[in-house]
């Protein structure tokens, strides 16, 4: 994908352009969004407001695509942008500002996933003994290769994966294949260089197909786990 | 898995790499069937990811989203942080009077200390011992003195 393709992609967020063949690096110092955000850190209201109306969109449905609820995606896109309000002092430049708030988006993300499964351990403390017996005895007579819904299971296999590498790998692995970035893209976004890159996303992937048989041969099933 | 194959893995999964365009990664996939089972497992992955996380068109928030937004900053701005009870006049005074409880504990526990520290012959047997019992005498000799001491204690009598 070249950076019109991406604009596509993120109608409303400018992508770095990048030459075929040759990196381009782009310094985020230099460029229109660095007014911006000096102007966000000086806590001008317009600024913050432009920014936020720049990547709501991206926000949310970056939200969307991982939780598939629209209250969920609502109430972690409001938190992202406050997060960014309170925290955008901390932002050096060394990456865009949209690698910045993608990372604080999918951690957010991840955050909501952890409290839910901590919630939703403490509902099932309350199960008794007898029934926990029931449950596990009707899961492992359940052929677990023929799950009730199998985009949800396949949504669920997908979180899990990414829950087993770094949130830097994660981030990476989301913007190649779920956003569509080239390794030169992504490359001009983080200010590291695409061989880094391609070495980060190998052994990303090396963990995720490891984490992969590993759950498939697990003998509970992901809508379990 | 070969270098080649790590440096053209992801052409090869965004489907950039055309068969034929690079006949040494080809041959490196042909010829070794574990590599060609490594890449179905990367792109079965990538598949999935772009299957099931990729976000329908169109999806945006509701209108009136930046107002939200605020609202949420200013609630969130206006709530006392743990800290900010240290920044007012209480929370000084209350820092100062736990500083100043601190020391004068500290140093009412070295005092108590050192009061009850034992004296140096206090560890002595044989220094006790002639303390207690003025008929005993020491010679100053460590062998000697310690002979007297056993002495004594064998031959313990009340001395009052």
């Amino acid at each position: 994908m070249n950076g019109a393709a991406a604009a596509n992609v993120f109608p409303s967020v400018s992508w770095p352009e990048s030459s075929a063949g040759a990196q381009k690096k782009v310094d985020h110092r230099q460029t229109d969004e660095s007014r911006l955000i000096e102007r966000a850190k000086a806590r001008d209201e317009a600024a913050f407001r432009e920014l936020v109306e720049k990547y709501q969109n991206k926000v949310f449905s970056i939200i969307y695509g991982i939780l598939r609820n629209q209250n969920d995606a609502e109430d972690i896109s409001q938190q992202v942008f406050t997060k960014i309000y309170f925290s955008i002092q901390n932002f050096d430049s060394r990456s865009s500002l949209l690698t910045w708030i993608y990372k604080i988006t999918t951690n957010e993300c991840y955050d909501y996933l952890r409290k839910k499964r901590v919630r939703k351990l403490v509902y099932e403390s309350d199960v008794s003994e007898e029934d926990t017996r029931l449950m596990e005895n009707s899961e492992i007579n359940a052929d677990r290769h023929m799950p009730v819904d199998d985009r949800l299971a396949q949504r669920q296999l997908a979180l899990k994966l990414l829950e087993k590498i770094s949130p830097e790998e994660r981030n990476l692995i989301l913007l190649k294949e779920v956003e569509g970035l080239s390794v030169q893209e992504l490359s001009g976004l983080t200010g590291m260089n695409e061989n880094t890159i391609k070495v980060k996303l190998f052994r990303a992937r090396q963990k995720l197909v490891k984490a992969s048989q590993r759950i498939m041969r697990s003998p509970k099933s992901v809508l379990t786990g | 898995m070969e270098e080649r194959i790590r440096h053209r893995l992801e052409d090869y999964l965004g489907g950039k790499l055309a068969p034929g365009a690079d006949p040494l990664f080809d041959r490196l996939v042909e010829s070794r069937p574990e590599n060609l089972a490594l890449l179905n497992s990367y792109r079965e992955n990538a598949e999935l990811f772009r299957e099931t996380l990729r976000a329908p068109e169109g999806v945006a928030p509701a209108p009136g989203f930046y107002a939200r937004v605020l609202a949420r900053v200013e609630m969130e701005a206006s709530q006392p942080s743990f800290w900010s009870t240290f920044t007012g006049v209480f929370g000084q005074r209350l820092v100062y009077a736990s500083v100043m409880l601190l020391l004068i504990l500290g140093i009412a526990l070295v005092g108590t200390e050192a009061d009850n520290r034992l004296p140096e012959y206090a560890e002595a047997p044989a220094r006790i011992l002639v303390d207690d019992r003025p008929d005993v005498h020491l010679v100053g000799n460590e062998d000697e003195d310690r002979g007297r001491v056993f002495v004594n204690l064998a031959s313990f009598e009340d001395y009052q």
